[in-house]
């Protein structure tokens, strides 16, 4: 209990570091967003009476007070682009992201994990050298190369869905999944290698152990050590990897999003990036370095109740 | 050392040959053993092989963007709509796009500038990383807390997702992607140093060095560092692999080199739209990326299992 307070605490602490930066980057920028919505044929007195009006004309620690309060309750500012509240522009958007980066989470957990430990069972066979380069291509992939591919194999060739017409989940549920699961696929290969990669070390690690020599005694099938005694403890090693997944997936679908033309943050994060739409960039990063970490706080917690040995240390 | 790896090479896996072993930094036993793991893998468990394929694959790549700086077959600029969507064929290596434009000769200079770009990138990271790092390492104490704090925050966070935020503050132009890169590098090469810097701090030729009289610079730089090397190495090339997709995937959202310079990325772009008419358009591109970082992640683990193991 005192561990999970003193790691909340820490959450906290980290978020707020964060926002600081955030924020303070945003507004050392050169340009005037106030100019930037006016255009340049503005006067000066239109020019000041919006900058009241945005509030960009008091102190940065008087504006960053007022973002953070108004975040608080809710309130995250308005975009500059689409002159909206930010938190209308993101409903919606979301939940896609989510179940997108979702999807892939449980691919490469439900593919990664046992692959890694079928290839670490064959050592030094045929399968394993196949499976080694594939492992190194899938790491060598960009995404959106693999993407683009998978939009010309199944999407243009196959016709297993059409490319860039994106299903919404209320409309059309098997057609949202139909159309969301290539995109999955497309940030979840290059994990699954990474995680297989690892899971295959830690195993070859574990069979070294002395419970593997004594469960062998007993008369324990090769299989049955390998999936059930070896993989409880290899699995405990690379949960904090997970981590690090999910923040790679969340790159991920950055990009890939835009490639499938997905409606998620990812592709509202783009547009507001290219047409420097600042407070709609600032609550996006904010959005996602809360997500982030609030996975690190599940990684930390799930360790505690798989590890013992790191509960007892604590 | 080098003889066994040509001993080993996949074509002429004699096991007697790698015998015929001189010289090398390993000791007998040490040898040994590695002389064993190379029969039973083929050249495999040293790193021989990784190194070689790696450094052939790469060296293709730089070849052709060195080559583009003096010649490329077809102005990368120029569209000829005579022959526009062209499969491969002898004139156009890669075939054309749907501007009719040279897709060889674009690639040829992609390379370049997607290679200039990573390797400044890793260049100007490494070199934050290492005064980081040993600062980091030789210090310690509260300037070290907080230094590796900031970089697993910036660790934590999608490598992306720093760049995007990077691009949008610095107002995107022409090297912009260069500094928005670099961040994304820092931390772990910085970790990599000062884990490195922490194991050497209180080894014996460094006190010797301090007892010697050599000034904290000198250590840090002349002895330690070297050190650090072979590590550091291996991490900065697969730091290079990291930095090529992500200049590519900037380059794909239309963050990363600007036009009119031609880079994988935005060649990609421009492809997907085309892709099933032209796949060719997209294939070349993206061909290059995967084989630029096969050949960088072989390099890399190559150099982890020969030096490292």
């Amino acid at each position: 209990m005192r561990y999970l307070m003193k790691k909340v605490c820490i959450m906290l602490a980290t978020l707020f570091v964060i926002s600081i930066v955030t924020f303070w980057l945003f507004h050392i920028v050169p340009g005037d967003p106030a100019a930037m919505i006016l255009g340049t044929s503005a006067s000066q007195e239109q020019l000041e009476s919006l900058r009241r009006e945005l509030g960009t004309d008091r102190p940065l620690t008087e504006q960053y007070i007022n973002w953070i309060s108004g975040a608080v309750r809710g309130d995250l500012g308005n975009s500059i682009k689409y002159k909206k509240p930010v938190t209308t522009l993101l409903k919606g958007k979301l939940p896609v992201t989510l179940i997108l980066g979702g999807m892939s989470l449980a691919l490469v957990i439900l593919i990664g994990i046992p692959l890694g430990v079928f290839t670490a069972g064959r050592k030094h066979a045929l399968s394993e050298q196949i499976l080694n380069l594939a492992n190194i291509i899938g790491i060598s992939i960009p995404n959106f190369f693999l993407s683009i591919l998978l939009i010309w194999v199944f999407g243009l060739i196959l016709h297993w869905f059409t490319p860039g017409r994106f299903v919404s989940l209320s409309k059309n549920t098997a057609g949202f999944f139909r159309f969301m699961i290539f995109p999955a696929i497309a940030i979840a290969i290059p994990q699954i290698c990474v995680l297989s990669k690892y899971i295959r070390t830690a195993v070859i690690q574990e069979v070294r152990a002395d419970y593997v020599r004594t469960a062998r005694s007993k008369g324990s099938t090769k299989n049955r050590i390998l999936y059930v005694h070896v993989l409880k403890n290899a699995i405990v090693s690379v949960v904090p990897l997970i981590g690090m997944i999910v923040s790679s997936i969340f790159s991920g679908s950055i990009v890939i999003e835009q490639v499938f033309g997905i409606p998620g943050i990812g592709r509202l994060l783009i547009a507001s990036v290219t047409s420097r739409d600042f407070p709609m960039v600032q609550t996006l990063v904010m959005y996602i370095a809360i997500l982030i970490l609030v996975v690190n706080f599940i990684v930390d917690i799930l360790i505690q109740i798989m590890d013992p040995r790191i509960r007892i240390a604590n | 050392m080098v003889k066994t790896a040509d001993a080993n090479a996949p074509g002429s896996a004699v096991p007697g040959k790698s015998s015929a072993q001189k010289g090398g930094g390993l000791s007998d036993a040490g040898a040994a053993v590695k002389k064993q793991m190379s029969k039973v893998s083929g050249g495999w468990a040293t790193g021989d092989n990784e190194l070689r394929i790696g450094l052939i694959l790469v060296g293709i790549i730089v070849l052709l963007g060195i080559i583009s700086i003096f010649y490329t077959p077809f102005d990368t600029l120029e569209m000829d709509t005579a022959v526009r969507s062209q499969a491969p064929s002898a004139v156009h290596l890669f075939g054309t796009d749907n501007f009719g434009r040279d897709i060889f000769s674009r690639t040829m200079v992609g390379a370049r500038f997607t290679l200039l770009v990573s390797a400044s990138t890793v260049l100007f990271a490494t070199a934050i990383s290492i005064v980081l790092g040993l600062v980091c390492g030789y210090v310690g104490g509260i300037v070290d807390e907080v230094v590796m704090r900031v970089m697993d925050a910036i660790n934590s966070f999608p490598s992306i997702l720093i760049a995007l935020v990077m691009v949008s503050v610095l107002d995107y132009g022409k090297l912009t992607i260069i500094p928005a890169l670099v961040i994304m590098f820092v931390p772990s090469f910085t970790r990599i140093v000062r884990t490195g810097t922490l194991q050497y701090r209180h080894a014996d030729f460094v006190l010797s060095n301090k007892v010697y009289g050599d000034s904290d610079l000198r250590i840090l730089f002349v002895h330690i560092l070297p050190n650090i090397y072979p590590l550091l190495l291996s991490s900065v090339v697969i730091g290079l692999s990291n930095a090529i997709l992500a200049e590519s995937s900037m380059s794909y959202l239309g963050l990363g080199i600007q036009p009119p310079i031609p880079s994988w990325g935005r060649m990609l772009k421009e492809a997907q739209d085309i892709i099933f008419s032209t796949p060719w358009a997209a294939l070349a591109p993206g061909l290059m990326i995967v084989v630029t970082i096969v050949g960088l992640n072989c390099i890399g683990e190559g150099i982890r299992k020969k030096y490292l193991n």
